[in-house]
């Protein structure tokens, strides 16, 4: 494996975390209190950080990094997920991942974008989260480096006896040397932490290489002797850091324990802040100052504690390092003496690193495969469905019935076929998830820039589509988001004006239904004008003055091209792709889109596609001496009618009776131009059909061969789009047969001819 | 009380890390019931979990009026304790941790 490829791995890996991430904060938004999500977007973001800087991806490791300080705040309970906070901390996944977009593809992300929400998510890490007065409002500034204990309103006193830590603090600083930081540290392991092989003791040792430290050990949870857990952690530690080095210095030293304790660095020196993120009540013991003289090793017991006499020690390093090395330089390194320890400090370093990742649970076994391979395993399968029907009609053309033993393997391939084409396509498909969390940014975006407020609410992530549907959805999606807040939505203040919520809902759904996928996008807004959609019509020539329209029909004047009853363009609706597009590039996927309106109430746009688009179940039939095939999804119920059944309506229209209904016939061989003359209705067979936007339709055709899998061919890929086809498939015997799209042949049933309706549908 | 219950003298293993602290609580408990003496002075190595056993057992003798006492603790011992912010004079004579 190249780097390029591992390279190739750790952006699809980031899109995983980039997806977790933003799951994760929008659970926190909805109200999520649940520590393990706090937990699994911080790990998001320091997965990225981590591979990002095996990389040598400097802007992304840089944002990541305060991205990441800033959700260790939220992580260690230092204050609340406000509203305000997670506003900031979505756009910055957005960021994060328009970051990871640009180092994977070369591009380039807007400085001053990642500038300001960095400044923002800074001003929270600090302790001094100004923000927030707006939506899209940031705080501009830099957060102090050691802010005053006293400048940090957010830290109310507690009571709280610590008198010997007050004492020792006051001593300390005034004895506090110029340029030195003051850092609390609040730690408390988890019982993995110890589970895993890190050791607070050697924590501690290396936090106490960075300064000097004052440690208290909160014991009040440590339990009696019989009910103590050998392996559990009761301690948890307060430790007061003074040292030259700044708060990523101290982050480091528990970087590989972080998952395993809470950790908490505050800038500066509160009893009452510490006690407060300690979370522990009751009485204190007294601190210790720690003598760096402790730190020193006897080589013969490392990594152990030191054995060498204190007043034997060689004179602490720390103090007397010059501040020219700088944060970077080990203190140990200015002496040769201590290269050693040096070296034993990183071989134990390394040794929990080892040990830590050892301990992971190991994770599912997946493999990745290139999607090309998959297509072409696909194919094959195809052409095995289609041999297997051609075997089968082989055998039944040659009127021997065949053996009993032939039937049953024929049976059987069948059978075969069948499973090894589900298992396949199983391979190809893919929650909705990832796309459905596309669209929570273009909705915050859309939101922002047309000043609405609005909440996505997102059912049926896990239903799964075929990889190359979900890979073709986000745009149409996208489109349909925009539109919906766009001219959806009314304005908050228009909103609370009728009575409603000011924030907006838009909610967008998955799920299966007879055989086909369906995405819902549906808004709470005014609905759509149906008045105003006709008189723009009208005005446009699209219909004549006085035609009769349904409501369906005269919401489906929206998909003409150019069509926009929009008073001004705006940023969004005036990106010169309208409703057309959306609409082919459904059908393009083997797909409708239909639309549903309540005045007042908001619109319901359904896309309905198909689970797969290499094989479906279809029922053969004869029209005018061709084999055509029809979706069985769409036939409710096969019919032989009589003479008595049918009704003639107007001059060229018939009804055939259905039970109590009557439902309109619809001489497919007529409509698709096979024939000029209708034919006697009793003399064929109707298949009852219902189209996606909900009306029947009595389809008749000649005869019906059979029912049978068929291999989807495109038509468009091989020849052009024909009105009212679908697709195309090969038979068993070779020969090519034709698709019928339903929903284009009920269209055209309206009185529309079949190329004027594609025509409306299928021209940009 | 104390004067009438036996005294133990319980020696501390060299190294008293992660898989040291479940057998140190089972011979601490061992003892229950009587004075104990800890004996630290060969220990090299000695890890949190180890201490929370040992500052638990204090806890426990000393609420039943009984003595539990570290006697001869090592320096790794009592820099460990110090590095930790353990300072309980039960556990160790008050001399020792300053």
């Amino acid at each position: 494996m190249d780097m390029n490829e591992i390279r190739e791995i750790f952006f699809q890996e980031c899109e995983e975390q980039l997806a977790e991430l933003e799951s994760g904060l929008l659970r926190l938004r909805d109200g999520d209190t649940d520590p393990e999500t706090v937990n699994a977007v911080f790990r998001a973001v320091h997965s990225i950080k981590g591979g990002a800087g095996a990389f040598g991806l400097d802007d992304l490791v840089a944002f990541a990094h305060i991205f990441e300080t800033a959700l260790d705040c939220v992580r260690s309970s230092k204050f609340a997920a406000s509203a305000d906070l997670l506003n900031v901390l979505l756009k910055s996944a957005d960021a994060l991942a328009d970051l990871t977009s640009a180092a994977r593809d070369g591009g380039s992300v807007d400085p001053s974008r990642t500038s300001e929400l960095e400044e923002a998510l800074k001003a929270f890490a600090s302790g001094q989260p100004r923000l927030v007065t707006g939506s899209q409002d940031m705080v501009h500034g830099t957060a102090p480096v050691t802010p005053e204990p006293a400048d940090e309103p957010e830290f109310e006193p507690v009571p709280f006896s610590f008198d010997d830590f007050e004492e020792a603090e006051s001593n300390a600083s005034a004895a506090k040397p110029s340029g030195r930081n003051l850092f609390t540290v609040c730690f408390k392991p988890r019982s993995d932490l110890y589970a895993k092989g890190n050791e607070a003791v050697l924590l501690l040792r290396d936090l106490a290489k960075l300064g000097d430290l004052e440690v208290h050990c909160e014991t009040d949870t440590l339990p009696g002797i019989e009910q103590l857990d050998a392996e559990a952690a009761y301690f948890s530690w307060r430790i007061r850091v003074e040292t030259e080095h700044d708060e990523d210095a101290i982050r480091q030293v528990f970087e590989f324990a972080e998952w395993d304790c809470t950790l908490d660095v505050t800038p500066g020196y509160t009893d009452a802040a510490s006690a407060e993120e300690i979370a522990v009540a009751g009485k204190a013991g007294p601190s210790t100052p720690f003598d760096l003289s402790l730190l020193d090793e006897n080589p013969a017991d490392a990594p152990v504690m030191a054995r060498q006499d204190p007043a034997d020690s060689p004179p602490a390093v720390a103090d007397e390092q010059p501040e020219a090395i700088g944060q970077e330089a080990p203190k140990a390194a200015a002496e040769p003496a201590h290269l050693s320890t040096v070296a034993k400090a990183l071989a134990a370093e390394l040794a929990k690193k080892e040990m830590t990742v050892a301990a992971v649970p190991a994770a599912p076994q997946t493999i990745r495969v290139d999607l090309e391979r998959v297509d072409r395993l696909i194919n094959l399968v195809g052409e095995l469905v289609i041999n297997q029907s051609m075997l089968a009609q082989s055998v039944s053309d040659s009127h021997t019935g065949g053996t009993s033993a032939l039937n049953v393997g024929l049976d059987e391939l069948q059978q075969l076929t069948r499973e090894i084409q589900d298992s396949v396509m199983a391979i190809r498909a893919q929650p909705v998830k990832p796309v459905f969390q596309r669209m929570g940014r273009i909705v915050r975006e859309t939101a922002d820039m047309t000043g609405k407020s609005v909440r996505l609410i997102t059912e049926g992530e896990n239903t799964e589509i075929d990889k190359t549907v979900i890979d073709k959805l986000a745009e149409p999606l996208t489109h349909l988001i925009r539109n919906a807040i766009d001219h959806g939505l009314e304005k908050p203040e228009t909103r609370q004006a009728a009575g409603k919520n000011p924030e907006g809902r838009l909610s967008l759904t998955a799920k299966h239904r007879s055989g086909r996928i369906v995405i819902e996008i549906a808004d709470d807004g005014a609905g759509i004008n149906r008045d105003r959609v006709r008189d723009k019509a009208v005005e446009k020539g699209l219909i004549a003055a006085d035609a009769k329209l349904s409501d369906e029909e005269i919401y489906n004047l929206i998909f003409h091209p150019g069509f926009s009853t929009a008073e001004h363009l705006t940023d969004i609706s005036g990106r010169g792709v309208g409703m057309d597009v959306v609409k082919r590039s459904i059908q393009s996927l083997g797909g409708r889109l239909s639309i549903n309106s309540t005045p007042g109430a908001g619109s319901v746009f359904t896309m309905s596609l198909p689970l797969t688009l290499a094989v479906l179940d279809g029922m053969v039939v004869t029209v005018a001496g061709q084999t055509l095939v029809v979706p069985l999804t769409a036939i409710i119920e096969t019919l032989q009618p009589c003479q008595k059944d049918i009704h003639a309506f107007g001059t060229s229209h018939r009804l055939v009776a259905i039970r109590d209904t009557f439902c309109p016939l619809v001489d497919v061989g007529h409509i698709l131009d096979f024939r000029s003359d209708l034919t006697d209705p009793v003399d064929g067979v109707v298949l009852l059909v219902e189209s996606e936007g909900g009306g029947q339709r009595a389809l008749m055709v000649d005869a019906i061969q059979g029912q049978r899998q068929v291999v989807i061919k495109s038509l468009e890929t091989n020849y052009r789009h024909v009105p009212g086809i679908a697709a195309a498939t090969i038979l068993g015997d070779g020969r090519v047969a034709l698709i019928l799209d339903v929903d284009a042949i009920v269209m055209a049933s309206r009185g529309h001819s079949l190329g004027a309706e594609m025509t409306l549908a299928a021209t940009g | 009380m104390s004067d009438t219950a036996p005294r133990t003298i319980l020696k501390l293993p060299k190294v008293l890390d992660l898989n040291a602290a479940g057998r140190l609580h089972e011979q601490v408990l061992a003892h229950r019931g009587g004075d104990i003496e800890i004996d630290a002075s060969d220990v090299g190595r000695v890890g949190a979990q180890c201490i929370q056993v040992l500052l638990s057992a204090v806890v426990s003798w000393r609420a039943e009026g009984l003595r539990f006492s570290v006697v001869d603790a090592s320096e790794s011992f009592v820099k460990t304790l110090k590095l930790l912010g353990i300072s309980d004079e039960a556990l160790l004579p008050k001399e020792m941790l300053k």
